[in-house]
């Protein structure tokens, strides 16, 4: 366990630096959503090294597809994804765009980045594997703003109504989205009852908490007959002191001198 | 001279079409938004209640979720109003299907005027518009029932996605049964040097109504259905342009952004020539019967014949 939290500390640096060399981005939904990403594609998942269109694969959607940067570094881990293009991060005519995009990376399952479209897409998914009697689980993560969006309650019905059991979803509850925190914006609570309303196996768990993640995973395989939600509760701007819980960093560009900061503040953790 | 056959729905054709192809075809599934109704796939569900998923009245979240279907290999055909699949789910078609590129055929039923007395709010007066704008998506409005059922074949062997019209309510079919759809290829109906006449959809056999008057009235007129809305034929558009003295389409559809814009695109940039859009002309439908809308319009046969006779009188 110990060393998925290291590895997630050091795709946390990777992340910070790579959209730090791209001119800015989206800083604090990428650092909240890193824990998740990591077991996900290191622990949780089947996955093959090096091959990212292997069939029997699990499929994982990032609903909330301005966190593509830790992805991208996650992919390069994999060798899915050749570590130097992390450099074409937004770039012109670069490879890597913010919001994922399955046609440009590999191992990108989905393009996403209108949010609450990710979840109907995971459904869909979950229901031709079924079909097939593939016995692959479908990830998706969203973010908690992303909640605002309604077809994210249409998918949820239908997830629920087809008892999608190989469909499993996390949420990204750092509380802030981009004019305020969810709570000021569009209240969410009571999160955890709206999903069990909608006929979900729901867990709320230390969305930083690597073997938290993969105990939750672990009993949402088990709740057959019904789709399962993970409500991560993380800290937007993670582990970089001046942008924890600051809803202003949802997205933005820092000056040298923050990058400093931000690259000690991450190194100080890791050195704990 | 074009001789009308039975009259058919693209209701009937629908089911009847899909569960034969399925038959062939495992990987063939179909998505509704609680609209079996209007699309006519409930003998789909009958034949293969397994690969019928019914999302409840939730268009944006069946567009997405045929994508998700997609993504894993299936062929789904997704239907719903077509002012719902263009306009309420238009994010979903832009960036869940177009955008990634998956196999989804988007079937937008009660097209146009065809949705009659259900009024302005669900005559989708702008679906060719939306889905020509869409990056990647073919765009088809069939002239009858017979060539509906080619396209849906041609959709199911086709790899990427594909916007079909159905329409509500039995029209004459001109096509033989056995028609073999070609997309992008334009038909030519009658040939004649006064009159180029090209239509889609259920316009199509309007004009073909207009060009037997026209003829009486000593007007020749080349007539062609043009099917594919996107990609145009513009090798026959332009053939038809060099060689009649002005053109007219006609389209269940505003003239803005359809089969009209289209064409008005393609001359403008490569053959400069007359041309009369007869379709909505930037209003709404209303709650009404399809005959009567389509002569108020202008796009019956006489209103067509009577266009094209002022226009070559003019």
């Amino acid at each position: 366990m110990v060393r998925l939290q290291n590895k997630a500390q050091e795709i946390r640096r990777k992340t910070f630096e790579a959209i730090y060399n791209a001119g800015g981005g989206h800083y604090g939904g990428s650092l909240s959503a890193i824990e998740i990403l990591t077991a996900l594609h290191f622990d949780i998942m089947k996955l093959k090294q090096g091959e990212p269109e292997w069939p029997e694969r699990d499929r994982f959607i990032l609903a909330k597809g301005h966190a593509g940067p830790p992805l991208y570094v996650i992919l390069s881990k994999l060798g899915y994804i050749d570590p130097a293009r992390l450099a074409e991060l937004d770039q012109d005519g670069g490879s890597l765009p913010k919001h994922v995009d399955r046609l440009k990376v590999q191992g990108i399952e989905y393009s996403s980045g209108p949010l609450g479209q990710g979840i109907s897409v995971a459904c869909g998914m979950a229901s031709a594997a079924r079909l097939d009697q593939n016995n692959c689980y479908v990830y998706v993560l969203m973010g908690d703003g992303e909640l605002d969006e309604g077809q994210v309650w249409e998918a949820a019905m239908t997830a629920s109504h087809y008892r999608l059991d190989h469909l499993i979803a996390f949420v990204d509850r750092n509380r802030n989205q981009i004019d305020g925190t969810t709570e000021d914006i569009m209240a969410l609570e009571p999160l955890a009852d709206k999903w069990s309303a909608f006929g979900w196996h729901v867990q709320t768990i230390d969305g930083h908490d690597t073997e938290a993640i993969l105990s939750a995973v672990a009993a949402a395989k088990k709740a057959t007959g019904k789709p399962s939600v993970i409500i991560a509760n993380t800290v937007k701007g993670k582990g970089v002191s001046f942008m924890e819980n600051e809803y202003k960093w949802h997205s933005g560009q820092i000056t040298p001198e923050q990058y400093t900061q931000g690259v000690a503040d991450l190194e100080g953790v890791s050195k704990q | 001279m074009i001789e009308f056959g039975e009259r058919r729905d693209t209701n009937a054709t629908y089911g009847a079409t899909l569960t034969a192809l399925a038959k062939e075809n495992s990987n063939i599934v179909v998505v509704e938004a609680d609209l079996m109704k209007a699309s006519g796939s409930a003998v789909f569900k009958v034949a293969f209640p397994e690969r019928m998923f019914n999302v409840g009245i939730a268009e944006q979240d069946a567009l997405s979720f045929s994508a998700g279907l997609a993504a894993m290999g299936k062929i789904p055909f997704v239907s719903g109003f077509a002012c719902f699949m263009a306009q309420r789910a238009c994010d979903q078609a832009m960036n869940s299907i177009a955008y990634n590129k998956y196999n989804v055929k988007v079937v937008g039923t009660y097209a146009g005027l065809t949705s009659e007395k259900n009024g302005g709010t669900h005559i989708s007066v702008s679906d060719l518009a939306i889905y020509r704008a869409m990056p990647g998506f073919l765009v088809i409005d069939p002239g009858d029932a017979n060539e509906f059922a080619a396209v849906l074949r041609f959709a199911s062997e086709y790899d990427g996605p594909v916007y079909i019209r159905s329409n509500k309510g039995v029209f004459p079919t001109f096509l033989p049964e056995d028609s073999v759809f070609k997309p992008g290829k334009a038909i030519v109906l009658s040939d004649g040097a006064d009159v180029g006449l090209i239509t889609c959809g259920i316009a199509t056999a309007e004009g073909v109504k207009a060009t037997a008057m026209l003829n009486e009235l000593g007007i020749g007129v080349r007539h062609i259905h043009m099917p594919t809305v996107k990609p145009l034929d513009t090798e026959e558009l332009i053939r038809t342009a060099k060689q009649t003295r002005l053109l007219i389409t006609v389209e269940n559809h505003s003239v803005i952004g359809g089969l009209g814009g289209a064409v008005a695109e393609v001359l403008c940039a490569q053959f400069p020539a007359k041309l009369i859009r007869l379709g909505l002309q930037d209003h709404f439908g209303e709650t009404a019967t399809l005959g009567y809308m389509m002569h108020e319009y202008g796009i019956d046969a006489d209103a067509i014949a009577s266009s094209a006779e002022k226009a070559m009188n003019a």
